[in-house]
């Protein structure tokens, strides 16, 4: 599992460290029942503070995408596939609550939107085909 | 438990007072002191080992108050880095080894032995003859080869090539490894204590002006520069510490109180300090 | 203690190899004046010790180390103690040889003397550690130098006074154990009141 830590990113590190956990529970690069690095080693290992490594696991707990048993560690919690579908419709809403906000400056209006849309979607199916 | 608890804590000289204090260093954390020369750091430190009595306040190390008879064989516990106070100069680290191991009771010939091997220590040489570089790295070998589970350090890396001082930063990293170690660094390298404590406290002219965890600081504070006269359209309460020059202004503001669309930038630990230490400045 | 002792062992041996070596060869010399000098010189080795521990600001690390007070006072002691026993072992073994040699027997008075010596060495030890203590080494040295040449001077014209006094008794064990006691009675005390004042005087 590679974790990268960017100082310029205008995200905190514990929402870095939550993110980047996140997308590998989700992606299936970590499954169920994987063991997560310590809280306290992964902090020395990153040379963050083990404050935001704590912070970042009591989150991805309260998510639902790791437990934690005292004494052991924290592992991957079961995939809900329900809440990684929520995950996914929030991201896509959050784009395009983007496109429709960029879209204003440029002039441009749903009709626009829709046809550069469909354009692209094909573009993208047609890429697909073997 | 803390590693260190100070409540109340306050010492009186003549035409300086530090306190009142209070302080925690949660166990298993690594917090680093800062502040100016002579805004009371050396001082809290020894008042911490009770090698100056206070005038009012507790202090309690690993659970034990600083003025219990316990304390003295408590210190086994502590290692101990000064500035300025090191060992007799005739003395080689060989002889060092010699004494430390008939002063701990866990003391580790075969851990001190490799720190002087990873230091480049020689052996043999007069403590007089060393560097100022070599000195400090004897004193926190000596301070790291009996087992501590509370390592202080006044000033540590000051003096000390960056490379040296990236090699010790790391064993204070890796010795807060384990739950129960805990680290409390005074220095006024901020960069340094950026790089590896969780939390940060700050004193100046004898009082505690914060402690608090150092990720959250450089999460809540952001820079703004912007022209001397939009300074006044930000809300009061959200600038902390203000820079005028010639050409415009900078200031250090609160995230959470800053209008969203304002262009911020990310802030230093040692930023933070500076504004907060000189207060305001105008041109 | 162990770890403070060696550490002036190893400070002084160090810094002092040559005037070590001066003082065994005084305690070797017959009769005793020479000799009671090396001993008065070995007793008062703590203070050169403590001199160097100013210097360096060793306190200032051994109050961070698991010594009390009491440990660091009365390391100065101790060594004290070692110091004179050794010079004085050393200059009675020499003049065992010396009477050995001569086929005599040793000169009881001679013997008797150095004890004085040792003793007399020792409580002089005993005023001038308080006083270090107090007052620091720097302005405690001319009381250190006064002293010296009060102990040397008594000791020596002491000497002469005591053997006389002395010959009045029919076994000498008494004024012995006497002297014995009462040196090791004074040095409590003084070590007592060292560590009173080392203890207010770090703070």
């Amino acid at each position: 599992m590679n974790i990268i830590i960017s100082n310029a990113s205008t995200k905190p590190i514990y929402e870095q460290i939550y993110g980047q956990i996140k997308n590998c529970i989700i992606s299936g690069e970590l499954t169920e029942g994987d063991a997560l690095p310590s809280i306290r080693g992964l902090a020395k290992d990153l040379r963050i503070s083990v404050i935001t490594t704590a912070r970042a696991y009591d989150e991805l707990e309260k998510d639902g995408f790791i437990n934690s048993v005292a004494g052991k560690g924290s592992y991957v919690a079961e995939k809900n596939l329900q809440l990684v579908r929520e995950e996914q419709l929030k991201q896509i809403e959050q784009h395009i609550n983007e496109i429709i906000s960029l879209a204003g400056p440029c002039g441009l209006d749903e009709e626009d939107i829709t046809g550069m849309l469909r354009l692209m979607w094909d573009e993208n199916h047609r890429e697909e085909k073997p | 438990m803390n590693a260190i608890e100070i409540n109340g804590l306050v010492r009186q000289y003549s035409g300086f007072t530090l306190g009142s204090l209070d302080l925690a260093l949660p166990s298993g954390s690594i917090m680093g002191l800062v502040g100016e020369n002579g805004a009371g750091k050396s001082t809290t430190i020894k008042l911490i080992m009770n090698a100056v009595s206070r005038d009012a306040g507790t202090v309690s190390v690993l659970g034990v108050s600083n003025q219990d008879a316990a304390f003295t064989a408590l210190k086994e516990d502590i290692g101990v880095v000064l500035d300025e106070a090191y060992f007799p100069e005739v003395m080689s680290a060989k002889n060092v080894g010699s004494v430390m191991k008939n002063t701990y009771r866990k003391w580790n010939g075969k851990v001190y032995q490799d720190y002087l091997e990873r230091f480049s220590l020689p052996p043999d040489k007069a403590f007089r003859d060393y560097s100022r570089g070599m000195k400090m790295k004897l004193a926190i070998a000596a301070a790291l080869s009996h087992d501590p589970k509370l390592l202080i350090l006044d000033e540590a890396t000051s003096g000390l090539d960056p490379m040296v001082r990236d090699d010790i930063l790391n064993i204070f990293n890796d010795f807060t490894r384990q739950a129960d170690h805990s680290v409390l660094l005074s220095s006024h390298i901020v960069s340094d204590l950026e790089k590896i404590c969780d939390y940060i406290a700050f004193i100046h002219g004898g009082r505690l002006l914060f402690c608090e965890e150092k990720d959250r600081l450089l999460e809540e504070y952001a820079l703004v520069r912007l022209p001397k006269e939009r300074l006044a359209d930000l809300p009061e309460d959200s600038i902390i510490g203000q820079k005028c020059s010639e050409y415009g202004a900078q200031a250090l503001v609160l995230r959470s109180r800053v209008p969203e669309d304002l262009p911020l930038e990310h802030t230093n630990l040692e930023d933070i300090i500076l504004f907060l230490a000189r207060g305001d400045q105008k041109a | 203690m162990k770890g403070l002792l060696l550490k002036d062992f190893y400070t002084l041996f160090k810094q002092m190899k040559i005037m070590l070596l001066i003082l065994v060869i005084f305690a070797c010399m017959p009769g005793y004046s020479v000799a009671s000098f090396a001993i008065f010189y070995a007793a008062l080795l703590p203070v050169t010790a403590l001199a160097y521990d100013e210097r360096c600001k060793w306190n200032e690390l051994a109050v961070m180390m698991p010594y009390s007070s009491r440990d660091i006072v009365l390391s100065k002691y101790v060594l004290g103690f070692i110091f004179v026993l050794a010079a004085s072992a050393i200059a009675a073994a020499a003049q065992f040889i010396t009477a050995a040699l001569g086929s005599a027997a040793p000169d009881t008075g001679a013997l008797l003397s150095l004890l004085l010596s040792a003793c007399l060495s020792l409580i002089l030890l005993d005023v001038n550690l308080p006083i270090m203590y107090r007052l620091g080494v720097e302005k405690g040295r001319i009381a250190f130098i006064i002293l010296i040449f009060a102990g040397v001077m008594s000791a020596v014209s002491l000497g002469d006074r005591l053997i006389a006094v002395l010959a009045g008794f029919h076994s000498l064990a008494l004024p012995t154990a006497g002297m014995l006691l009462f040196t090791v009675l004074f040095s409590a005390a003084s070590a007592a009141l060292s560590v009173n004042i080392y203890r207010h005087k770090t703070n």
